[in-house]
């Protein structure tokens, strides 16, 4: 009776490894696009410390989010502007570092709608950015497209949604 | 002697103030208190933290409010009520805006020397303390839709949110 149960658990802790690996090694994508996008929060994000090779390697790193042909629009208090490719989303993130002594980035609410093919998503997701020296975060609402290239979900098109009319 | 024999009692009467002489009971309550809250505080009045000056002097940075997402479950939303608002649609937020209704569906709002017109007429506003200079032409509010501004007017206008917001994007309203 002791050895059918030992081997009822062996089994169902076998069962449990299975899946926990499977889900490892193949996330699901909405899983994937909320992990990608954490890993985007975190290159948007910089500190006061940051040296001049750092700032170039992290822009890098950051430019890899989006695809080559990649545009980003921004329209926010007045201030409106529009990115197209890697290498201008490159020079804005290190401007951006230039200007800011440090930024931290967290997307607090995210809505992900997934493509039929699902290989391309929507994403709706909460901005907050918080500046140095700045008492109230900036809170925007950005709407992404992504598409799946490589097993890497990349952004193709990002803007801003105005959440008032 | 006097000490050894009063240990005893003394923890005795501990453990009656802390879980009571009815142990299975104080769980059970415990549960059902535990149950009540994560309930209320998830579906009906939603705690919010206040960051920003847009709703000043009404609403200060910090301080803590309960929206009730109930309020509008009866009636429609009326003009003057503090509600929040979500930024995207979706079931539960983390960040959401605080704004003022001013405007009702099929209505005209305008900004005039800093004065709110609704239709064309003045509307008396009690809770703004701060004067500004805010310009803005008669915009219409559509059906099922509402005009939000916040209290702090002296904000500038490209700093503050502030415009048409949808039925469906209003939570529910503050409990000051």
């Amino acid at each position: 009776m002791k050895n059918w149960l030992f081997r009822l658990l062996l089994l169902g802790g076998l069962a449990v490894a299975g899946i926990w690996l499977w889900r490892a090694w193949f996330p699901n994508p909405e899983k994937a696009i909320r992990r990608r996008l954490a890993e985007l929060a975190q290159a948007a994000s910089f500190g006061p410390n940051e040296g001049a090779l750092a700032k170039a390697i992290n822009c890098d790193k950051l430019a890899d989010f989006f695809t080559g042909d990649a545009q980003v629009k921004v329209d926010v208090g007045g201030y409106a502007q529009t990115f197209n490719g890697r290498e201008s989303l490159r020079s804005a993130a290190l401007s951006a570092r230039t200007t800011l002594t440090s930024l931290k980035v967290d997307f607090p609410d995210i809505n992900i709608t997934l493509g039929q093919d699902k290989q391309s998503a929507q994403v709706e997701l909460t901005a907050l950015g918080k500046v140095a020296g700045e008492r109230d975060p900036q809170v925007y609402v950005f709407k992404f497209m992504l598409k799946r290239i490589g097993g890497d979900w990349l952004i193709r098109r990002a803007e801003t949604v105005k959440t008032l009319m | 002697m006097a000490t050894q024999a009063q240990t005893p009692e003394l923890r005795r009467w501990w453990l009656i103030v802390l879980i009571g002489r009815r142990p299975r009971r104080t769980l059970a309550r415990i549960a059902v208190l535990v149950i009540v809250c994560v309930l209320v505080f998830k579906f009906v009045l939603i705690p919010v933290r206040i960051q920003g000056p847009s709703m000043l002097p009404t609403c200060r940075e910090n301080q803590i409010h309960l929206v009730n997402r109930l309020a509008y479950r009866f009636h429609a939303p009326r003009r003057g009520d503090v509600v929040a608002i979500q930024m995207i649609q979706m079931a539960s937020q983390h960040v959401m805006l605080l704004k003022r209704i001013v405007g009702l569906p099929d209505e005209t709002v305008a900004f005039h020397d800093g004065r709110l017109f609704i239709n064309g007429q003045m509307l008396d506003e009690p809770y703004v303390r701060y004067s500004c200079d805010w310009e803005m032409r008669p915009v219409a509010v559509g059906p099922d839709w509402y005009y939000v501004v916040g209290d702090n007017r002296s904000m500038a206008w490209a700093d503050h949110h502030q415009g048409r917001a949808s039925r469906e994007r209003i939570v529910g309203k503050l409990l000051l």
